[in-house]
């Protein structure tokens, strides 16, 4: 955004009504600042969701393994990928929409199912390691083959995922089915052909990068330069080489000499997504920092600290755990980031560490009942968040299957369920509404009977269209905007 | 609710009274809005403790870091206003409680108190009533809640335990942890001079006995650690011999916890020594094989920051025993760093692990 230096008789002092920054300049400094992102498509309330598709199984009994723990689109939205608490990976890809049928987009189809992580066992602390994935992150492709990372809480693998449809024919030392020949009875050569055979995805792993956490690893990120990625654990975070996987750096440690002295951890970090030395991590005490890799080695002094302080108004025994951050996410044009605490999405403009430029109360009821949510640890959820694809419109879970969606140029939210009630083709899905309290009307839920079990704490955007997935507990749910 | 002489258990009845005076609270007006506000403390500062000692957790994984940094942040937050309060918010709250009668039903009450792990927790007014002293109450208020969570009848297993951090080879504690423990307890011991102490071993460097000064809160703090001792606050006299009498007897009696606690993890301790058991165990600095900043280890010419490895004790034992990593490359690391940790503490460990 160039700053054009007018006259000062053209000056036209005004300010943006979204972030309230003020403009001294040209209006065309508003109109790029924020009523630009309302209008370019992907408002909210100008999209009707509807149900596409449902994966996972019926049972209202959910198996331990069975429940996802991330989800992620590939950068081109092919592909879809789950992680789930069993350690397994599956990825979904989109079909090719069907030309004859406009009205139906396409379809997401299994296209690989692997185990990435097993458990483990820590021998000298006598203790588990989960084999649950904490994240997956997709590699911008390079080549056929598709690499994501998948992580547990304490290892990273990079996998490689190709397509085999070809296999070839007329080996010289091995037969059709296998069995060796004997050199000795080979009379004649010929060259192997390739012939065409049913497509079969394989996933293989390329690395395992092991070792390098103590603290139970929370988040990676891949930097824009490709060559490079992040991951980080309560207190510490290292940049790893994607080929190298004996060594990484360590980049952030806020491990105190005295563990007893610890009152903070790190709780998300991500790399900007052009800027390939920037990246930020977030706090359990509701703080952002963001470091420059270029200004030293070890970037424990960060260059800009992101907080809002405390409403004196709101303050509770409460108030630190809900001011935990528990993701943070960029924006795609990298001039925002978003970060997820329990009870709110902030907006955050980069420019300015004071406080956010947009706040959405996810599911302010709840404040009512925290001691409650403290009780039943509901309170330490994690909940998740992510950007649409042009960056004005963000979405988030909530309890009982509910999820926000919060559109940025129009102030609006909408708040919708993830059933298998409203799950029939193609069904526009109904706005929700949760009756804080006073008289409940027709077809508001009251707090009360939320369903604390059903949370979705993970959902995914994907990068171009008006496509979302959504995860229950142990259902991927897909939904797209009608078209019309 | 704060009845005469009645003993309420804090079972899911209290906590739901607790939390309704939570969500509560804003209509309390007047004088009563103190004592909500207090009760409101006191629920949150138990459910603190439930969540970070309970029994009923035990997980064979390691429990989350964040949680637990955040319980404790919520526990020193409540202590701290203990603290800061002094005698003069507890003082109010004690005189706006009729002292109950000195009658066996307290007596029974504090009988029970094994049994009902969280008995008595609910009506702190109960306990030091004579502790009138200012640098009392706030202690006081401290040993009953921790205390009580492990006044536990001698046969059920301590819990700590069952902690999943508590499980540790048989080396001997790192002592930093122990010199933490016992500054901590030293600062405990400032604010007021109850003795912490344990069931088990003596070979703690725990704080001295109980000083007889100041006598009231003593022997209530002692009472919540004896077994079934029945104990009459009300007459300061009495409490002054109680006093004499409960320090010898509790050093004097026999642990009664597992022998299988590591000497760390003691019996009745404070949340400071708590924090202690809390984060020692996940502390491996000492086995970490991070150079020290400025280290000869890294070449002062490259440009690179510093290349930490990251090896830590449970590693080296991954490699060296039979480590079924899926995938590619799991290579032992950066055999070339210097070991800081003792080979023979490494052999005593192995010996340990490999049951020699």
């Amino acid at each position: 955004m160039v700053r054009i230096q007018a006259p000062p008789s053209l000056l036209n002092s005004s300010s943006c009504q979204i972030c309230n920054v003020n403009h001294h300049a040209i209006d065309i400094l508003i109109r790029n600042c924020h009523s630009a992102i309302s209008g370019t498509g992907g408002g909210s309330n100008d999209v009707q969701w509807c149900f596409s598709q449902v994966k996972g199984a019926i049972d209202d009994d959910v198996a331990e393994a069975d429940i996802i723990s991330t989800v992620e689109f590939n950068h081109s939205g092919e592909l879809l990928a789950t992680g789930d608490k069993g350690g397994r990976v599956v990825i979904f890809q989109q079909e090719i929409e069907n030309k004859s049928q406009p009205q139906c987009r396409s379809e997401y189809n299994v296209y690989s199912t692997f185990q990435s992580h097993e458990p483990e066992f820590d021998y000298l602390k006598s203790l588990e390691i989960e084999e649950k994935i904490n994240k997956i992150r997709w590699l911008p492709q390079k080549n056929a083959a598709q690499f994501l990372l998948s992580t547990n809480d304490k290892t990273i693998k990079l996998w490689k995922i190709s397509e085999r449809d070809k296999r070839l024919e007329g080996y010289n030392l091995k037969e059709e089915d296998g069995r060796c020949i004997d050199p000795n009875t080979v009379t004649a050569l010929r060259v192997p052909v390739f012939r065409p055979m049913d497509l079969m995805v394989e996933a293989s792993p390329r690395r395992v990068f092991a070792n390098a956490h103590t603290y139970h690893i929370n988040s990676i990120s891949i930097n824009s330069d490709h060559e490079t990625y992040l991951s980080a654990d309560d207190l510490r975070i290292n940049l790893w080489h994607q080929e190298i996987t004996d060594r990484s750096f360590n980049i952030v440690d806020i491990k105190p000499v005295n563990m007893e002295e610890l009152t903070e951890v790190i709780t998300a970090a991500e790399f900007h997504p052009n800027q390939c030395n920037t990246f930020v991590y977030s706090s359990s005490k509701g703080s952002i920092r963001l470091c420059d890799m270029r200004a030293s080695a070890l970037c424990d002094k960060h260059s800009k600290l992101f907080e809002e302080p405390e409403d004196p108004s709101n303050r509770s025994f409460f108030s630190e755990i809900i001011s935990s951050i528990s993701d943070v996410k960029f924006s795609h044009n990298g001039r925002y980031m978003m970060t997820r605490d329990y009870l709110s999405v902030k907006i955050w403009d980069l420019n300015m560490e004071t406080r956010p430029v947009e706040t959405f109360q996810v599911h302010e009821y709840l404040r009512s009942k925290l001691c409650s949510l403290y009780e039943n640890d509901c309170i330490f959820d994690k909940f998740e968040c992510c950007w649409n694809g042009n960056d004005s419109v963000v979405m988030t879970g909530s309890y009982n299957n509910f999820f926000r969606m919060f559109d940025r140029g129009q102030r609006r939210d909408v708040t919708l369920e993830a059933s298998r009630e409203s799950s029939k083709p193609r069904q526009v899905l109904k706005p929700r509404k949760v009756c804080a309290g006073g008289k409940r009307k027709k077809d508001e839920i009251s707090v009360d009977s939320l369903d604390f079990n059903k949370k979705i704490l993970h959902t995914a955007w994907h990068p171009q269209d008006n496509i979302i997935a959504v995860a229950t507990t142990n259902n991927l749910y897909i939904f797209q905007d009608k078209v019309n | 609710m704060l009845g005469n002489g009645v003993k309420r258990k804090l079972d899911e009845d209290g906590l739901e009274e607790g939390k309704a005076l939570l969500t509560s609270a804003a209509r309390a007006a007047g004088s009563h809005s103190r004592i909500n506000y207090t009760l409101q403390r006191q629920t949150v500062l138990n459910i603190s403790l439930m969540k970070l000692y309970g029994p009923a957790r035990t997980p064979a994984t390691e429990p989350a870091l964040q949680r637990r940094v955040l319980i404790n942040n919520v526990i020193r937050r409540i202590h701290h206003e203990f603290k800061e309060e002094g005698g003069a918010g507890l003082r109010a709250l004690f005189f706006a409680v009729p002292p109950p009668a000195p009658n066996i039903t307290e007596d029974e009450g504090y009988h029970e108190a094994p049994s009902s792990t969280f008995s008595g927790v609910l009506s702190p007014p109960l306990s030091p009533l004579s502790s009138l002293d200012s640098g009392l109450t706030p202690a006081s208020l401290l040993e009953d809640d921790p205390p009580l969570f492990f006044a536990l009848p001698p046969s059920s297993p301590h819990p700590l335990g069952h902690h999943p951090l508590s499980p540790r080879p048989s080396a001997p504690p790192p002592p930093p942890a122990k010199d933490s423990f016992s500054s901590a307890l030293e600062e405990i011991e400032e604010l007021c001079p109850i003795a912490v102490t344990t069931s088990t071993t003596s070979s703690l460097p725990l704080s001295p006995p109980p000083s007889p000064q100041p006598p009231p809160s003593l022997p209530a703090g002692m009472d919540m650690k004896e077994e079934g001792r029945t104990y009459n606050p009300k007459d300061k006299e009495s409490l002054l011999l109680d006093d004499g009498q409960a320090a010898k007897n509790v050093l004097a009696d026999p642990p009664s916890a597992p022998a299988d606690l590591s000497p760390s993890s003691g019996g009745f301790l404070t949340d400071f020594a708590l924090d202690d058991i809390l984060f020692t165990d996940i502390d491996t600095s000492m086995y970490d094989f991070n150079p020290p900043c400025g280290a000869s280890s890294v070449p002062p010419n490259l440009g690179v920051s510093k290349t930490t490895p990251m090896v830590t004790a449970d590693d080296l034992v991954k490699t060296l025993s039979s480590y079924s990593g899926g995938g590619v490359g799991s290579p032992p690391l950066a055999q070339n760093q210097p070991f800081k940790m003792d080979l023979a503490e490494l052999d005593h460990i192995m010996e340990v692990l490999v049951g020699s």
